[in-house]
């Protein structure tokens, strides 16, 4: 009823990509279309969201026998760890058939391995649609930078302040012991960032670690990030990637 | 399913309990001035009687959106403050999802269900999670122990939710009945009204059965918490696998014996070895999964394996009928009373010694097989058996 076959060149992506997803929830509601295999979700205490998609041409062979889409909820983390195992392997292999309870994973060379994994088909499951908002700034950065900034400012609070304006941005954390450090970039001097557009001067915190460890897992597959955010808006973190792949990250602001 | 149908969407909707819902409402006022002490409200009240469709109901008329999370599933310290650590005040994506700028109301339902020991640090972790993020917390509970609950008693408001009177089912039947455009008989009516007990969820699930054309003679009162017997006659007569799902979903403080029982059962039934060293192996693994489950305190697990060992069951049942007794290498767990308890230590003792085996192992492995021979009535013929058998 459903398979998907991963190439060499693409394991290590996926496993990053699932890394990320299992950072917001224990169990995944993806969703399998004829078009592609996605996830789009909030974690628990909704604050946060992955919007994620691989379509049909991503994979070596792609088949799903059915014209609508259908939600499966598999335990993430398992799913993590079983394919981070095959990550050596020639190809992967994600199948299961009609009436089955569960997802299998097969991977063949250096030698072949399969996993099985409980799955549920969620049929009440509804979509979930993405976050409408009226960003007021946008800038790309380097993700191996913006990876270096979040490790710099986790060491004072959990919690990061970005503000932007004209052509600069400015990242900063601040804790009620009196501990305080800041980084500053400008446009065109500081290469890390690539481009900055303000409709108007923002400035909003967010929670340091949520983003910390989405951007240490996506920066292996992406190297330039665009963040869009708002006073008091949330954050948005859309990662270049290649052809087939999509993930964005949306953080609700924290309100002080 | 008409239990999610016609959950109530407006406080004005939910039926009964009338006092403890404005309680709700007056504690809710002064938590938005800081006029209170306690952190949150805590619902107390047996499954079925309306206290998720109560906080539901008071979010949508009062603006809140409402962050579910059911305890059973984030137990532990670690797991609360993964999911749940980033809570803070007024800030969830819902705001800006077409949903209009709704505060967060974290609901966190079966807290009865956090044990003070095997899932330590879980309760105060809650507790501070709830103190940083200040938002507005309710917590619900079937029962409340003293002791165990301590923390959450001393830190919540307690509000006691009852179960609904006959006269207030059969208002909500009749208009389920009136939404539905179906009619039933008044003494039908009467009937489910005193079959549920109070309990909404079941005379609901008991109106769509009786229309689906099930008489209610025939309906057990509840299947929840259900005498063991009941639970292996009620699974045996289940006509499809969504029964026998709801029955072990209600009643898993059995899972442990069912599993035993099943196991014996398919021993006992004479069937052609292959189908019985296959089905046996099936159940193994079911067992497994429970056993890991149990152990790692996963919760999470229960949707994958509730419909598994529902499936196992259902086509079980076309090979071998559940026999309602206690399988013979179950009697440890009767042994409840004490005395009767450091008497068996004792038997161990001796008997581990004068075989040469770890208690364990021969309570698991020798004991189950030998009970009838080694049961006698009095302590002193155990040492004269010993003594006579093995020196």
């Amino acid at each position: 009823m459903f398979k998907a076959l991963i190439g060499e060149d693409k394991i290590k992506r996926v496993i990053r990509f699932f890394n990320a997803i299992e950072r917001i929830t224990d169990e995944a509601c993806f969703w399998i279309s004829e078009s592609s295999f996605s996830f789009r979700d909030l974690d628990a205490a909704r604050i946060s969201m992955i919007d994620f998609e691989l379509t049909n041409e991503y994979f070596l062979e792609y088949n799903f026998a059915k014209e609508e889409k259908i939600p499966i909820r598999i335990p993430i983390d398992k799913l993590a760890d079983y394919i981070k195992l095959c990550r050596n392997a020639k190809e992967i292999e994600f199948y299961f058939e009609e009436g089955d309870n569960s997802f299998k994973i097969k991977s063949v060379e250096p030698y072949q391995r399969t996993f099985s994994l409980p799955m549920m088909i969620n049929e009440d499951k509804k979509e979930t649609g993405v976050p409408n908002v009226p960003f007021k700034a946008t800038f790309k950065i380097t993700t191996s930078s913006f990876k270096e900034i979040l490790n710099q400012l986790k060491l004072i609070e959990d919690r990061i302040i970005i503000k932007v304006e004209n052509n600069a941005v400015t990242f900063s954390s601040k804790s009620e012991e009196g501990f305080e450090s800041s980084v500053l970039l400008r446009y065109p001097e500081h290469i890390e960032l690539m481009a900055i557009a303000v409709e108007e001067p923002s400035t909003a915190s967010y929670n340091l670690k949520s983003i910390l460890n989405i951007v240490k897992e996506l920066s292996g597959n992406s190297g330039v990030a665009t963040i869009q955010l708002g006073t008091n808006l949330p954050l948005k973190i859309d990662f270049e990637l290649i052809e087939n792949e999509k993930f964005i990250y949306y953080l609700a602001p924290r309100a002080e | 399913m008409w239990v999610e149908k016609y959950r109530p969407k407006q406080v004005d909707e939910v039926i009964g309990n009338e006092s403890a819902k404005l309680e709700f409402i007056e504690w809710v006022k002064l938590w938005k001035k800081g006029k209170t002490r306690e952190l949150g409200i805590l619902l107390v009240g047996p499954a079925g009687i309306g206290k998720t469709s109560w906080v539901h109901a008071f979010a949508n008329t009062f603006g809140y959106v409402v962050i579910e999370t059911n305890a059973s599933d984030y137990r532990s310290k670690k797991a609360l403050e993964d999911r749940l650590g980033h809570l803070y005040k007024a800030s969830t994506l819902d705001s800006f999802m077409g949903k209009g700028r709704r505060e967060p109301l974290l609901f966190l339902d079966e807290v009865d269900g956090i044990d003070p020991k095997a899932d330590s640090g879980a309760i105060p972790t809650l507790i501070s999670i709830i103190k940083s993020s200040r938002i507005l917390t309710v917590l619900a509970a079937n029962v409340l122990d003293q002791k165990q609950h301590k923390l959450l008693i001393e830190n919540f408001k307690i509000i006691n939710f009852n179960p609904l009177t006959p006269r207030q089912i059969i208002i909500l039947l009749k208009r389920i009945l009136y939404l539905e455009g179906a009619t039933v008989e008044n003494q039908v009516l009467n009937d489910i009204a005193v079959k549920s007990k109070g309990d909404a969820r079941a005379a609901i699930n008991m109106l769509q059965a009786v229309l689906m054309g099930i008489s209610i003679g025939s309906m057990g009162i509840t299947i929840e918490n259900l005498p063991y017997d009941v639970l292996l006659k009620r699974l045996s007569e289940a006509v499809d696998k969504g029964e026998v799902s709801m029955l072990i979903q209600s009643n898993l403080n059995y899972l442990e014996d069912l599993i035993e029982t099943i196991s014996d059962s398919i021993n006992r039934s004479g069937l052609d070895i292959k189908l019985t060293a296959l089905l046996l192996n099936e159940l193994s693994e079911l067992d497994m999964m429970w056993r890991r489950i149990n152990r790692e305190r996963k919760w999470s697990l229960l949707k994958y394996f509730i419909p598994n060992i529902s499936d196992f069951i259902f086509k079980l049942k076309k090979y071998i009928s559940f026999e309602p007794r206690i399988t013979e290498y179950r009697f440890q767990l009767f042994i409840r009373n004490r005395k009767v308890r450091e008497q068996r230590e004792e038997m161990l003792n001796l008997l581990s010694n004068t075989f040469h085996l770890s208690k364990r192992k021969f309570m698991t492995e020798v004991l189950p097989y030998r009970y009838n021979e080694l049961v006698i009535d009095e302590w002193r013929d155990l040492q004269k058996w010993c003594s006579r058998m093995y020196g």
